[in-house]
Protein backbone atom coordinates (compact mmCIF):
# COMPACT_ATOMS: atom_id res chain seq x y z
CA UNK A 1 0.00 0.00 0.00
CA UNK A 2 2.69 2.97 0.97
CA UNK A 3 4.75 1.28 -2.10
CA UNK A 4 1.76 2.60 -4.16
CA UNK A 5 1.49 5.26 -2.83
CA UNK A 6 5.27 6.17 -3.00
CA UNK A 7 5.41 4.98 -6.74
CA UNK A 8 3.34 8.17 -8.58
CA UNK A 9 5.47 10.55 -6.45
CA UNK A 10 8.61 8.50 -7.33
CA UNK A 11 7.75 8.34 -10.93
CA UNK A 12 6.93 12.10 -11.25
CA UNK A 13 10.24 13.04 -9.03
CA UNK A 14 12.27 10.57 -11.86
CA UNK A 15 10.51 12.23 -15.08
CA UNK A 16 11.39 15.92 -13.21
CA UNK A 17 14.74 16.08 -14.82
CA UNK A 18 13.29 15.10 -18.55
CA UNK A 19 12.07 18.98 -18.26
CA UNK A 20 15.28 20.21 -17.72
CA UNK A 21 17.15 21.62 -20.65
CA UNK A 22 13.81 20.87 -22.33
CA UNK A 23 10.74 23.11 -22.94
CA UNK A 24 9.88 23.40 -19.55
CA UNK A 25 12.04 25.27 -16.89
CA UNK A 26 11.39 25.20 -13.51
CA UNK A 27 11.96 28.54 -11.30
CA UNK A 28 12.45 27.99 -7.59
CA UNK A 29 9.04 28.33 -6.01
CA UNK A 30 8.66 24.90 -8.28
CA UNK A 31 6.29 26.56 -10.78
CA UNK A 32 6.10 25.06 -14.35
CA UNK A 33 7.11 27.85 -16.38
CA UNK A 34 8.38 27.76 -20.25
CA UNK A 35 11.68 29.56 -21.81
CA UNK A 36 9.07 31.96 -23.88
CA UNK A 37 7.77 33.29 -20.06
CA UNK A 38 11.42 33.89 -19.19
CA UNK A 39 12.26 36.16 -22.27
CA UNK A 40 8.94 37.92 -21.65
CA UNK A 41 10.22 38.82 -18.42
CA UNK A 42 13.50 39.77 -19.38
CA UNK A 43 11.59 42.16 -21.77
CA UNK A 44 9.54 43.48 -19.05
CA UNK A 45 12.69 44.38 -17.29
CA UNK A 46 14.65 46.06 -20.42
CA UNK A 47 11.21 48.23 -20.64
CA UNK A 48 10.79 49.06 -17.18
CA UNK A 49 15.11 49.63 -16.85
CA UNK A 50 14.72 51.72 -20.05
CA UNK A 51 12.41 54.12 -18.56
CA UNK A 52 13.87 54.44 -15.16
CA UNK A 53 17.23 55.00 -16.70
CA UNK A 54 15.33 58.37 -18.58
CA UNK A 55 14.33 59.58 -14.90
CA UNK A 56 17.97 59.17 -13.78
CA UNK A 57 19.51 60.85 -16.91
CA UNK A 58 16.37 63.73 -16.10
CA UNK A 59 18.00 64.36 -12.67
CA UNK A 60 21.68 64.25 -13.88
CA UNK A 61 22.88 65.05 -17.06
CA UNK A 62 25.37 63.11 -18.99
CA UNK A 63 28.80 63.16 -18.98
CA UNK A 64 29.56 63.17 -22.86
CA UNK A 65 33.25 63.07 -22.81
CA UNK A 66 33.71 60.78 -25.39
CA UNK A 67 37.12 58.90 -24.54
CA UNK A 68 35.55 58.28 -20.69
CA UNK A 69 32.08 57.33 -22.34
CA UNK A 70 34.37 54.99 -23.96
CA UNK A 71 36.46 53.68 -21.04
CA UNK A 72 33.81 52.90 -18.60
CA UNK A 73 32.13 50.96 -21.36
CA UNK A 74 35.47 48.46 -21.92
CA UNK A 75 35.77 48.00 -18.34
CA UNK A 76 31.78 47.49 -17.58
CA UNK A 77 31.32 45.33 -20.01
CA UNK A 78 34.35 43.15 -19.25
CA UNK A 79 32.86 43.31 -15.48
CA UNK A 80 29.88 42.46 -16.78
CA UNK A 81 30.47 39.43 -19.47
CA UNK A 82 31.99 37.43 -16.05
CA UNK A 83 28.72 37.97 -14.20
CA UNK A 84 25.44 35.66 -14.70
CA UNK A 85 23.35 37.16 -17.02
CA UNK A 86 24.43 37.24 -20.37
CA UNK A 87 21.17 37.37 -21.92
CA UNK A 88 21.06 41.53 -21.71
CA UNK A 89 23.70 43.89 -23.02
CA UNK A 90 24.60 46.58 -20.74
CA UNK A 91 25.50 50.35 -21.01
CA UNK A 92 27.50 52.57 -18.38
CA UNK A 93 27.37 56.08 -18.25
CA UNK A 94 28.87 58.84 -16.24
CA UNK A 95 26.19 61.45 -14.41
CA UNK A 96 28.34 64.92 -14.51
CA UNK A 97 27.86 65.61 -10.66
CA UNK A 98 30.04 65.85 -7.94
CA UNK A 99 27.88 63.47 -5.66
CA UNK A 100 29.64 60.63 -4.97
CA UNK A 101 27.59 57.47 -5.74
CA UNK A 102 26.24 55.11 -8.07
CA UNK A 103 23.34 53.29 -10.01
CA UNK A 104 21.76 50.45 -11.47
CA UNK A 105 18.12 50.31 -13.72
CA UNK A 106 17.01 46.90 -14.50
CA UNK A 107 18.12 46.03 -17.41
CA UNK A 108 21.80 46.74 -17.36
CA UNK A 109 21.86 50.57 -17.59
CA UNK A 110 24.25 51.38 -15.02
CA UNK A 111 25.49 54.76 -13.69
CA UNK A 112 28.13 56.11 -11.85
CA UNK A 113 28.66 59.91 -10.95
CA UNK A 114 31.69 61.70 -11.70
CA UNK A 115 32.33 62.65 -8.17
CA UNK A 116 32.94 58.87 -7.61
CA UNK A 117 35.41 58.44 -10.49
CA UNK A 118 37.27 61.54 -9.37
CA UNK A 119 37.65 59.29 -5.52
CA UNK A 120 39.03 56.09 -7.24
CA UNK A 121 42.74 55.60 -7.34
CA UNK A 122 42.64 52.95 -10.35
CA UNK A 123 40.82 50.57 -12.57
CA UNK A 124 40.66 48.04 -10.15
CA UNK A 125 38.30 50.25 -8.29
CA UNK A 126 35.89 51.81 -11.04
CA UNK A 127 35.69 47.65 -11.76
CA UNK A 128 34.48 46.83 -8.31
CA UNK A 129 31.48 49.72 -8.20
CA UNK A 130 30.74 48.92 -11.84
CA UNK A 131 31.20 44.97 -10.47
CA UNK A 132 28.52 46.14 -7.29
CA UNK A 133 26.24 47.73 -9.60
CA UNK A 134 26.31 45.00 -12.33
CA UNK A 135 25.64 42.37 -9.51
CA UNK A 136 22.06 44.77 -8.66
CA UNK A 137 21.35 43.19 -11.81
CA UNK A 138 21.92 39.67 -11.99
CA UNK A 139 20.41 39.74 -8.61
CA UNK A 140 16.98 41.25 -9.97
CA UNK A 141 17.03 43.45 -7.04
CA UNK A 142 14.87 46.20 -7.99
CA UNK A 143 13.07 43.74 -10.50
CA UNK A 144 11.86 41.72 -7.25
CA UNK A 145 11.18 45.22 -5.17
CA UNK A 146 8.52 46.35 -7.56
CA UNK A 147 7.52 42.58 -8.60
CA UNK A 148 8.11 43.25 -11.88
CA UNK A 149 7.94 40.34 -14.68
CA UNK A 150 6.38 39.49 -18.03
CA UNK A 151 3.10 37.66 -17.18
CA UNK A 152 0.57 38.00 -14.22
CA UNK A 153 1.35 34.56 -12.44
CA UNK A 154 2.06 35.64 -9.17
CA UNK A 155 -0.34 37.49 -6.69
CA UNK A 156 0.43 41.22 -6.70
CA UNK A 157 3.33 41.02 -9.48
CA UNK A 158 3.55 44.02 -11.73
CA UNK A 159 2.69 41.72 -15.34
CA UNK A 160 3.60 43.77 -18.04
CA UNK A 161 1.22 42.04 -20.68
CA UNK A 162 -1.32 42.95 -18.52
CA UNK A 163 -0.38 46.70 -18.17
CA UNK A 164 0.51 47.05 -21.50
CA UNK A 165 -2.13 44.64 -23.39
CA UNK A 166 -5.08 47.03 -23.14
CA UNK A 167 -2.65 49.99 -22.75
CA UNK A 168 -5.46 51.65 -20.42
CA UNK A 169 -5.09 53.80 -18.19
CA UNK A 170 -4.91 51.87 -14.70
CA UNK A 171 -2.34 50.05 -16.48
CA UNK A 172 -0.31 52.74 -17.61
CA UNK A 173 -0.46 54.79 -13.83
CA UNK A 174 0.95 51.02 -12.65
CA UNK A 175 3.54 51.17 -14.83
CA UNK A 176 4.50 55.09 -13.98
CA UNK A 177 3.98 54.59 -10.56
CA UNK A 178 6.47 51.63 -10.32
CA UNK A 179 8.98 53.51 -12.22
CA UNK A 180 8.51 56.53 -9.16
CA UNK A 181 9.11 53.33 -6.49
CA UNK A 182 12.07 51.96 -8.11
CA UNK A 183 13.08 56.02 -8.21
CA UNK A 184 12.44 56.32 -4.63
CA UNK A 185 14.22 53.19 -3.83
CA UNK A 186 17.67 54.06 -5.56
CA UNK A 187 17.57 58.16 -4.24
CA UNK A 188 15.75 58.13 -0.73
CA UNK A 189 14.59 54.67 0.65
CA UNK A 190 17.49 52.19 -0.69
CA UNK A 191 17.02 48.79 -0.92
CA UNK A 192 16.77 46.05 1.53
CA UNK A 193 20.20 45.82 3.23
CA UNK A 194 20.74 42.02 2.43
CA UNK A 195 20.52 43.19 -1.47
CA UNK A 196 23.63 45.52 -0.79
CA UNK A 197 25.52 43.23 1.24
CA UNK A 198 24.65 40.20 -1.78
CA UNK A 199 25.72 43.11 -4.01
CA UNK A 200 29.18 43.51 -2.02
CA UNK A 201 29.71 39.77 -2.19
CA UNK A 202 28.70 39.06 -5.85
CA UNK A 203 30.14 42.11 -7.15
CA UNK A 204 33.71 41.12 -5.43
CA UNK A 205 33.17 37.85 -6.70
CA UNK A 206 32.75 38.96 -10.55
CA UNK A 207 35.72 41.62 -9.78
CA UNK A 208 37.52 38.55 -9.13
CA UNK A 209 36.73 36.55 -11.85
CA UNK A 210 37.23 39.19 -14.06
CA UNK A 211 41.00 39.58 -12.83
CA UNK A 212 40.98 42.46 -10.73
CA UNK A 213 42.48 43.05 -7.91
CA UNK A 214 39.63 41.27 -5.21
CA UNK A 215 40.45 43.83 -2.58
CA UNK A 216 39.21 46.83 -5.04
CA UNK A 217 35.70 47.54 -3.39
CA UNK A 218 37.24 47.24 0.27
CA UNK A 219 39.53 50.05 -0.70
CA UNK A 220 36.93 51.97 -2.74
CA UNK A 221 34.48 51.80 0.22
CA UNK A 222 37.08 52.55 2.94
CA UNK A 223 37.75 55.86 1.03
CA UNK A 224 34.00 56.83 0.62
CA UNK A 225 33.47 56.35 4.71
CA UNK A 226 35.89 59.31 5.26
CA UNK A 227 34.46 61.94 2.81
CA UNK A 228 33.44 64.78 4.95
CA UNK A 229 30.53 67.07 4.14
CA UNK A 230 27.21 65.52 1.95
CA UNK A 231 29.08 64.65 -1.27
CA UNK A 232 28.39 61.41 -0.42
CA UNK A 233 25.09 61.50 1.67
CA UNK A 234 22.60 59.64 -0.98
CA UNK A 235 24.94 57.00 -0.95
CA UNK A 236 24.93 57.02 2.84
CA UNK A 237 21.81 57.23 3.80
CA UNK A 238 20.60 54.66 0.86
CA UNK A 239 23.01 52.25 1.90
CA UNK A 240 24.06 49.94 5.32
CA UNK A 241 26.89 50.98 7.21
CA UNK A 242 30.34 51.12 6.17
CA UNK A 243 31.98 49.30 9.05
CA UNK A 244 29.56 46.17 8.10
CA UNK A 245 29.79 46.55 4.66
CA UNK A 246 33.46 46.56 5.11
CA UNK A 247 33.69 43.64 7.75
CA UNK A 248 31.96 41.56 5.43
CA UNK A 249 33.82 41.65 2.56
CA UNK A 250 37.09 41.21 5.05
CA UNK A 251 34.59 38.17 5.90
CA UNK A 252 34.36 37.10 2.27
CA UNK A 253 37.89 37.52 1.30
CA UNK A 254 39.25 35.31 3.99
CA UNK A 255 36.38 32.44 3.22
CA UNK A 256 37.40 32.40 -0.52
CA UNK A 257 40.99 32.19 -0.08
CA UNK A 258 41.50 35.28 -1.25
CA UNK A 259 42.93 37.89 1.97
CA UNK A 260 46.47 37.19 -0.11
CA UNK A 261 45.43 37.21 -3.59
CA UNK A 262 46.06 39.98 -6.22
CA UNK A 263 44.91 41.18 -9.62
CA UNK A 264 45.06 44.47 -11.91
CA UNK A 265 44.80 47.23 -10.61
CA UNK A 266 45.81 49.59 -13.53
CA UNK A 267 46.26 53.02 -11.95
CA UNK A 268 47.49 54.85 -15.18
CA UNK A 269 44.77 53.64 -17.45
CA UNK A 270 42.29 54.97 -14.98
CA UNK A 271 43.92 58.82 -14.89
CA UNK A 272 45.31 58.86 -18.30
CA UNK A 273 41.11 58.54 -19.33
CA UNK A 274 40.17 60.76 -16.96
CA UNK A 275 42.39 63.87 -18.32
CA UNK A 276 39.55 65.26 -19.67
CA UNK A 277 37.53 65.75 -16.70
CA UNK A 278 39.96 66.15 -13.57
CA UNK B 1 10.13 -5.83 5.29
CA UNK B 2 10.41 -5.80 1.50
CA UNK B 3 7.86 -3.09 0.61
CA UNK B 4 9.91 -0.89 3.19
CA UNK B 5 12.87 -1.96 1.09
CA UNK B 6 11.69 -1.62 -2.00
CA UNK B 7 10.56 1.76 -1.45
CA UNK B 8 13.76 2.86 -0.24
CA UNK B 9 15.21 1.49 -2.72
CA UNK B 10 12.92 3.47 -5.66
CA UNK B 11 13.55 6.54 -3.90
CA UNK B 12 17.20 6.29 -4.00
CA UNK B 13 17.31 5.57 -7.83
CA UNK B 14 14.76 8.57 -8.06
CA UNK B 15 17.41 10.60 -6.32
CA UNK B 16 19.85 9.58 -8.47
CA UNK B 17 18.12 10.92 -11.75
CA UNK B 18 17.61 14.18 -10.18
CA UNK B 19 21.48 14.81 -9.59
CA UNK B 20 20.97 17.90 -10.49
CA UNK B 21 22.17 19.49 -13.86
CA UNK B 22 23.81 23.24 -13.98
CA UNK B 23 24.77 25.34 -16.96
CA UNK B 24 27.52 28.01 -16.91
CA UNK B 25 25.50 31.47 -17.35
CA UNK B 26 28.60 33.84 -17.55
CA UNK B 27 30.77 33.99 -20.74
CA UNK B 28 33.35 31.49 -18.78
CA UNK B 29 33.64 29.51 -15.64
CA UNK B 30 36.72 28.04 -14.01
CA UNK B 31 36.82 24.72 -12.80
CA UNK B 32 38.40 24.71 -9.81
CA UNK B 33 40.36 21.74 -7.52
CA UNK B 34 39.43 23.51 -3.92
CA UNK B 35 36.62 25.37 -3.72
CA UNK B 36 38.32 28.44 -3.23
CA UNK B 37 38.98 31.14 -6.04
CA UNK B 38 43.19 30.60 -5.49
CA UNK B 39 43.13 26.78 -6.12
CA UNK B 40 44.20 25.00 -9.03
CA UNK B 41 42.35 25.85 -12.50
CA UNK B 42 41.63 22.22 -13.45
CA UNK B 43 39.65 23.85 -16.77
CA UNK B 44 37.73 26.75 -18.17
CA UNK B 45 34.12 25.73 -19.21
CA UNK B 46 32.32 28.08 -21.35
CA UNK B 47 28.81 29.58 -21.03
CA UNK B 48 26.16 27.01 -21.78
CA UNK B 49 28.05 24.05 -20.46
CA UNK B 50 25.82 21.96 -18.64
CA UNK B 51 27.74 19.77 -15.09
CA UNK B 52 26.20 17.83 -12.99
CA UNK B 53 25.92 19.42 -9.01
CA UNK B 54 27.40 16.40 -6.81
CA UNK B 55 27.23 18.58 -3.25
CA UNK B 56 27.30 22.38 -1.80
CA UNK B 57 29.61 23.85 0.09
CA UNK B 58 29.45 27.74 1.14
CA UNK B 59 29.42 29.58 -1.94
CA UNK B 60 30.23 26.80 -3.93
CA UNK B 61 29.27 23.74 -6.45
CA UNK B 62 31.31 20.22 -6.31
CA UNK B 63 30.26 19.21 -10.08
CA UNK B 64 31.11 16.44 -12.24
CA UNK B 65 32.08 17.46 -15.74
CA UNK B 66 33.66 15.37 -18.43
CA UNK B 67 34.94 12.72 -15.62
CA UNK B 68 36.36 14.94 -13.43
CA UNK B 69 34.96 16.02 -10.15
CA UNK B 70 35.79 19.89 -9.19
CA UNK B 71 34.47 23.12 -7.76
CA UNK B 72 32.96 26.16 -9.44
CA UNK B 73 31.19 29.03 -7.28
CA UNK B 74 27.60 29.03 -7.51
CA UNK B 75 27.46 32.38 -8.56
CA UNK B 76 27.62 31.65 -12.21
CA UNK B 77 25.73 28.36 -12.37
CA UNK B 78 21.73 28.64 -13.01
CA UNK B 79 19.75 25.55 -12.74
CA UNK B 80 18.54 26.47 -16.33
CA UNK B 81 20.57 26.90 -19.59
CA UNK B 82 21.62 30.78 -20.18
CA UNK B 83 19.29 32.16 -22.40
CA UNK B 84 19.75 33.78 -25.74
CA UNK B 85 20.22 37.73 -26.11
CA UNK B 86 17.05 39.55 -25.22
CA UNK B 87 16.16 43.23 -27.05
CA UNK B 88 12.73 45.15 -27.36
CA UNK B 89 14.62 47.45 -29.23
CA UNK B 90 13.99 45.92 -32.69
CA UNK B 91 10.30 44.66 -31.81
CA UNK B 92 8.48 46.52 -33.45
CA UNK B 93 9.55 45.85 -36.93
CA UNK B 94 9.40 42.15 -35.30
CA UNK B 95 6.05 42.59 -34.68
CA UNK B 96 5.30 43.91 -38.09
CA UNK B 97 6.29 41.11 -39.80
CA UNK B 98 5.50 37.84 -38.07
CA UNK B 99 2.64 36.31 -39.39
CA UNK B 100 3.42 32.57 -38.57
CA UNK B 101 2.96 32.24 -34.47
CA UNK B 102 -0.27 34.00 -32.83
CA UNK B 103 1.73 33.54 -29.68
CA UNK B 104 4.23 35.21 -31.06
CA UNK B 105 2.48 38.01 -32.33
CA UNK B 106 1.00 38.58 -29.51
CA UNK B 107 3.89 38.46 -27.55
CA UNK B 108 5.87 40.48 -29.67
CA UNK B 109 3.46 43.40 -30.20
CA UNK B 110 2.63 43.30 -26.12
CA UNK B 111 6.96 43.59 -25.64
CA UNK B 112 6.63 46.40 -28.36
CA UNK B 113 4.31 48.04 -26.49
CA UNK B 114 6.69 47.72 -23.58
CA UNK B 115 9.86 49.34 -25.34
CA UNK B 116 7.86 52.06 -25.67
CA UNK B 117 6.78 51.73 -21.48
CA UNK B 118 4.99 54.91 -21.96
CA UNK B 119 2.64 56.27 -24.70
CA UNK B 120 4.51 59.36 -26.70
CA UNK B 121 2.19 61.66 -24.93
CA UNK B 122 3.52 60.66 -21.42
CA UNK B 123 6.66 60.45 -22.56
CA UNK B 124 6.72 64.28 -24.03
CA UNK B 125 5.22 65.43 -21.03
CA UNK B 126 7.62 63.58 -18.77
CA UNK B 127 10.52 65.04 -20.95
CA UNK B 128 8.82 68.86 -20.89
CA UNK B 129 8.77 68.43 -17.21
CA UNK B 130 12.68 67.93 -17.19
CA UNK B 131 11.53 64.20 -15.39
CA UNK B 132 13.21 61.80 -18.11
CA UNK B 133 15.45 62.66 -20.60
CA UNK B 134 15.17 60.26 -23.88
CA UNK B 135 17.82 61.60 -25.74
CA UNK B 136 20.62 60.72 -23.00
CA UNK B 137 19.42 57.10 -23.06
CA UNK B 138 19.71 56.76 -26.93
CA UNK B 139 23.45 58.24 -26.60
CA UNK B 140 24.36 55.78 -23.39
CA UNK B 141 22.85 52.84 -25.99
CA UNK B 142 25.04 53.88 -28.96
CA UNK B 143 27.85 53.92 -26.71
CA UNK B 144 27.74 50.18 -25.62
CA UNK B 145 30.49 48.34 -26.81
CA UNK B 146 30.82 44.13 -27.67
CA UNK B 147 31.85 41.67 -25.33
CA UNK B 148 34.77 40.90 -27.55
CA UNK B 149 36.14 44.70 -27.82
CA UNK B 150 35.73 44.52 -23.59
CA UNK B 151 37.74 41.42 -23.66
CA UNK B 152 40.06 42.74 -25.85
CA UNK B 153 40.90 46.25 -23.60
CA UNK B 154 40.94 44.05 -20.53
CA UNK B 155 44.14 41.50 -22.50
CA UNK B 156 45.71 44.67 -22.97
CA UNK B 157 45.71 45.61 -19.14
CA UNK B 158 47.35 42.43 -18.62
CA UNK B 159 44.14 39.84 -17.86
CA UNK B 160 45.82 36.37 -18.35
Amino acid sequence: MRLRQLLPIALLMAAAPLYAGQDFRTRVNNEVIDVEDLVEDVKAELAFGRELAARILGMHPIQRDQALRRYINLVGTAVAVHGSRSEIDYQFAVLDTEEVNAYAAPGGYIFVTLGALKLMKDEAELAAVLAHEVAHVTEKHIVKAVKLQGQDTEAGSLGLAHLLGGASDPARIAFAQAIDQAVNILFEQGLERDDEYEADRVGTLILTATGYDPHALHRYLDRVRLLKGDQAAILTHTHPPFSERLSRIDALLTEEGLSDATGLTLADRLNKNLEGVR
Amino acid sequence: MKRPLLALALLSLTALAQAQSGYVQSRQAKLQKEPNFSAEVLATLPRGTQVEILTTQGRWYQVQHAEQQAWVSRFLISDTPPLDKVSVLDEQAQAESLVTNARQRASAVTSAGAARGLTADERQRASSAGLSNYFSVDMMENARVTPDEALEFLAAGGAQ
